[in-house]
């Protein structure tokens, strides 16, 4: 828990233009994630996840844009940095890996070259030795008869082989943090289970971190230590993968956990997430909460840190566990 | 179909396959004559002989000759191999010119990039046929100058096909998978981008072949080209073109048709190239 800060971000607001004026699609999100640690990134579709992560890579393209905030990795602001040392710290240090695999993939390329050339741009070697890492690259993803497959195409490969040459390319220089946004969104249950399994063990090999962006509860439950629960672009509570399990305090936690845990009727004032584009005023859970009050109406809720390193976003919760002492973190 | 609307049906395998052949056909035969017609005939094509002049088709003058007797199917020959000449050369100079132009242009969100776009229609706002004629006036009618000309007017078109090309695929995720790797803009865009525009391109040029043949003779018919007596499908259009009233249809329709089923065939074989070259109708 107290090793070094490997990627942390503050006060992160991202907008985009729409018909109806600037929206903010996150707004107010930090998290820090440390070396060696899985962390979580749960929430509904929507709910900014994705945006943050490429706020992360530095890849949010106009016409979005961050309008406030830091991000951080290992030191160094990636917000204020140039094109050329972002460049150089994407792959390099911090690679992603998107959802469905097959449109990831250049489909005029053969997959080892892709990868080769991925490797190429972060190191001067040649064809030859590039290409040898590709290879490496892809038997360490456990993918059949490397050499042969290194010179196939995206449209050969099985989606589950498509995924896993996707986890090569990522990984192939070795990054320090590995984002996985909805690694398995479209393949086979039996395959996620396979493909999940298989970026941890990589990533715990080399001692990296992995961010894991999911909206699949069991993902988070089985692969992460540590995660957090966005809601309409906001984080509203995060803390230990066991506290938000066992403990979830957030009402809109519970409601997630309970909607896969317990058979419980819909809520009946509707599932549909807020228009970011008339936010309301205060809390942003409040139309649709069970334990809402006057004030949550009114001000936004500060993330308030309840326990050791679990933070929670409901001063009506934070108030029920303690009810002198209700820390008002950040 | 009984009742109801009658659907178009799509093209049938076998019917893309039919004008796949005819396309590749034409080219062939086409390509075959400007390469060995030489050898199936001893006379020059530039050679006056007024004994013979204005014979009809025959076993020793095949297509017949023309007014001063110059050898219709010698000259037809001749004039493939220069005009296929000239057709190939300026869509590829256009197309080595372009097509860089197009991906930065594609590529960049700089100022520029919209600059260059309406120097690109400054090009193309101006009737084709005027300007080749108004430029091949000022610079002289000379085989280069045609090459220029044609090749001038179709650097807007590829420009606009690869850009149209690269701003699709600049969205692809394919292209922020390769970019989040850390691939330089350059690597992107010689890797990932242009290879995946090409298909389209090289499709493209097939059909602007035939156009530059097509323009190429009309320049030339005009007196804008190729000047007589070199041999050229436009200069023998317009050398027969009086004789056409006198009887002497030969002199100008086989040219005419030569250059129709050029035109066809580069047309046809556009087509099949842009459904063979299409990764998005490419089946495993």
């Amino acid at each position: 828990m107290s090793s070094e800060v490997l990627l942390s971000i503050e006060d992160l607001e991202i907008r985009f233009p729409t018909s109806q004026g600037e929206v903010a699609v996150v707004t107010d999100v930090s998290l820090e994630i440390r070396a060696g640690e899985f962390f979580g990134l749960i929430g509904e579709t929507g709910a900014g996840k994705s945006m943050t992560a490429w706020a992360a890579m530095g890849l949010v393209q106009p016409p979005g844009r961050i309008t406030k905030g830091q991000v951080r990795f290992a030191g160094r602001d990636l917000l204020t940095a140039d094109r050329e040392s972002l460049r150089r710290i994407r792959g390099n240090e911090l690679a992603v890996i998107v959802q469905n695999a097959r449109a990831a993939l250049n489909p005029m390329l053969p997959i080892g070259t892709q990868i080769a050339y991925a490797y190429r741009a972060h190191h001067s070697v040649g064809k030859d030795e590039s290409m040898q890492r590709a290879v490496d690259a892809l038997r360490s993803v456990r993918i059949p008869d490397p050499e042969t497959r290194a010179g196939t195409y995206p449209h050969e490969l099985s989606g589950g082989m498509a995924q896993r040459a996707l986890i090569a390319l990522a990984m192939v220089n070795r990054p320090r943090l590995l984002i996985a946004d909805e690694p398995t969104t479209g393949l086979d249950v039996t395959i996620q289970a396979e493909i999940l399994d298989l970026m941890a063990e990589l990533v715990a090999a080399q001692g990296s971190s992995i961010w894991i962006i999911t909206h699949d509860l069991g993902v988070i439950a089985n692969h992460t230590e540590r995660a957090a629960v966005m809601f309409a672009g906001q984080i509203v509570e995060s803390g230990t993968t066991r506290d938000l399990f066992t403990e979830p305090r957030h009402p809109y936690t519970r409601e997630l956990i309970e909607s896969v845990t317990r058979e419980r009727p819909r809520n009946e004032r509707g599932a549909e997430p807020p228009d970011l584009a008339n936010r309301p005023l205060g809390c942003q859970f409040a139309y649709r909460c069970d334990l809402v009050e006057e004030g949550c109406r009114q001000a936004m809720p500060a993330l308030d840190v309840i326990a050791p390193a679990h933070l929670l976003r409901c001063p009506v919760v934070s108030r029920e566990i303690s009810p002198d002492e209700a820390v008002t973190g950040t | 179909m009984s009742a109801g609307i009658a659907l178009e049906p799509p093209l049938t395998r076998s019917k893309r396959g039919r004008s796949d052949v005819l396309g590749f056909g034409l080219l062939l035969v086409i390509v075959f004559l400007a390469v060995v017609g030489p050898l199936f005939t001893s006379l020059d094509p530039n050679t006056a002989d007024p004994t013979s002049a204005l014979l009809p088709p025959s076993g020793e003058h095949w297509l017949g000759t023309n007014s001063y007797g110059g050898d219709v199917f010698t000259r037809l020959v001749a004039a493939a191999r220069l005009d296929l000449f000239i057709g190939s050369t300026s869509v590829a100079i256009a197309f080595v010119i372009a097509t860089p132009i197009g991906a930065i242009v594609g590529y960049s969100r700089r100022w520029w990039a919209g600059a260059v776009m309406r120097v690109m229609d400054f090009i193309q706002a101006f009737p084709v046929f005027i300007v080749a004629m108004a430029l091949v006036a000022v610079r002289g009618p000379s085989t280069f100058n045609v090459i220029f000309v044609i090749a001038l007017l179709n650097v807007p078109i590829f420009v606009r096909l690869v850009r149209s090309e690269v701003l699709a695929l600049r969205e692809r995720p394919f292209i922020e998978a390769a970019r989040s790797v850390g691939n330089s803009d350059v690597g992107l865009v010689l890797h990932h981008v242009l290879p995946n525009s090409l298909g389209s391109s090289i499709a493209q040029a097939s059909i602007n072949i035939g156009w530059a043949l097509l323009l190429t003779a009309g320049l030339s018919f005009v007196g804008a080209g190729i000047r007589p007596p070199t041999a050229e499908w436009g200069t023998m259009i317009a050398e027969g073109a009086p004789n056409m009233i006198t009887g002497q249809w030969w002199i100008s329709l086989f040219p005419g048709l030569a250059l129709g089923l050029a035109v066809l065939g580069f047309a046809l074989a556009g087509d099949s190239l842009r459904a063979m070259l299409d990764v998005r109708s490419r089946t495993v």
